[in-house]
């Protein structure tokens, strides 16, 4: 697997493996999926965590697991989706873990840590200050879209790419 | 692209199989839209859901190191179906299945796909007998199971798909 990995200043977001199923599975099947359609059935939450998986093949890009970066556990998801008959390309993510929601600094313990990180680390979104919700999703404008790139947050000097930004296939 | 699949190819007298690719996806779109042909398989899916699973398969291959290959005509290219090795969450073994997309029946061409890819699962992934799930009334899948020596062994509750039959292949290395 030659991921396509990103570094901010207190995270590692890269691509989804097997071994992130459990954290995956445990909040889909919980209530706190519900702003994401959520709770699934089993079945229905491998198929889409597979789905994610499958995307990065299809498109060159998808979802990042977003975790520390001296620890690989999956804290959650933020990167592109775009299943056939989306409207556009967008962008999402969640949190699996409360623990982790609500707080501003990753160098604190686990349960200070915080979603704001995931914006800043999803980089310059349309109105992010706009949503307050885990699973909270947002369109990307429609000429942000045209000129999609996975990587967008580069511009963010807070973020650095580390690997060649995947040209979209679909542009 | 990113992910680093490593499917393998499969050649028979007549067909390939391959790792699916990003245009089979129409095909898989058309048909999960026929509720007559994918009712047997959890369908019909409108093309997002229909997307949802293709890409489900994709990922399958990267997380169970196995999945359903695109099966294609050697000299065509046609796309015939798909047929492969299938273990998602919740299911109790890894199972053989397939699937004839419109035209492809009739032929042969699925029986030849599933009974190579049989042969390639037993010799790369699985050493013991392995089912096929179908739901009762899927008179043509039966028919095929039975055509590949598969034997009716009893049924249970599929976590998808509720009640399904469960056909035993026969065990590695005994004839057909």
């Amino acid at each position: 697997m030659t991921a396509n990995t990103l570094t901010t200043k207190h995270l590692t977001l890269r691509q989804p493996n097997g071994g992130d199923w459990v954290a995956y599975r445990d909040f889909f099947l919980s209530d706190r999926s519900v702003t994401l359609g959520g709770p699934d059935d089993l079945a229905k939450a491998w198929r889409i965590f597979a789905a994610q998986v499958g995307q990065w093949s299809i498109h060159g890009f998808g979802m990042w697991v977003i975790t520390l970066q001296n620890d690989d556990t999956a804290l959650g998801m933020a990167g592109a989706w775009f299943p056939a008959d989306w409207p556009e390309k967008e962008i999402g993510w969640v949190i699996f873990d409360p623990n982790f929601e609500g707080k501003a600094s990753p160098t604190k313990p686990p349960g200070q840590r915080s979603t704001t990180l995931i914006y800043r680390s999803a980089g310059k979104l349309p109105s992010a200050t706009s949503a307050r919700t885990t699973g909270a999703l947002l369109h990307w404008q429609k000429a942000s879209a045209r000129r999609w790139i996975p990587t967008p947050h580069v511009q963010d000097p807070k973020v650095r790419a580390s690997s060649t930004a995947t040209p979209n296939r679909k542009a | 692209m990113t992910i680093s699949l490593n499917i393998p190819t499969i050649t028979t007298t007549r067909l390939t199989l391959r790792g699916p690719q990003a245009q089979d996806f129409e095909p898989h779109a058309l048909f999960f839209a026929d509720a007559d042909r994918s009712w047997g398989f959890g369908g019909p899916e409108n093309r997002n859901g229909a997307w949802r699973w293709f890409a489900s398969n994709i990922g399958h291959w990267a997380l169970r190191g196995y999945g359903y290959w695109t099966i294609t005509d050697s000299q065509t290219n046609a796309i015939y179906g798909i047929t492969g090795l299938w273990e998602p969450e919740g299911w109790p073994e890894a199972e053989l299945g397939w699937v004839a997309f419109e035209g492809a029946e009739g032929k042969g061409l699925i029986y030849e796909a599933a009974l190579a890819a049989r042969d390639y699962i037993y010799a790369n992934y699985k050493t013991t007998a392995i089912p096929s799930y179908i739901l009762p009334g899927n008179d043509r899948s039966i028919a095929l199971a039975e055509r590949l020596g598969a034997t009716y062994e009893h049924s249970f509750e599929n976590i998808s798909h509720g009640t399904e039959l469960v056909y035993r292949h026969p065990i590695p290395g005994a004839p057909a």
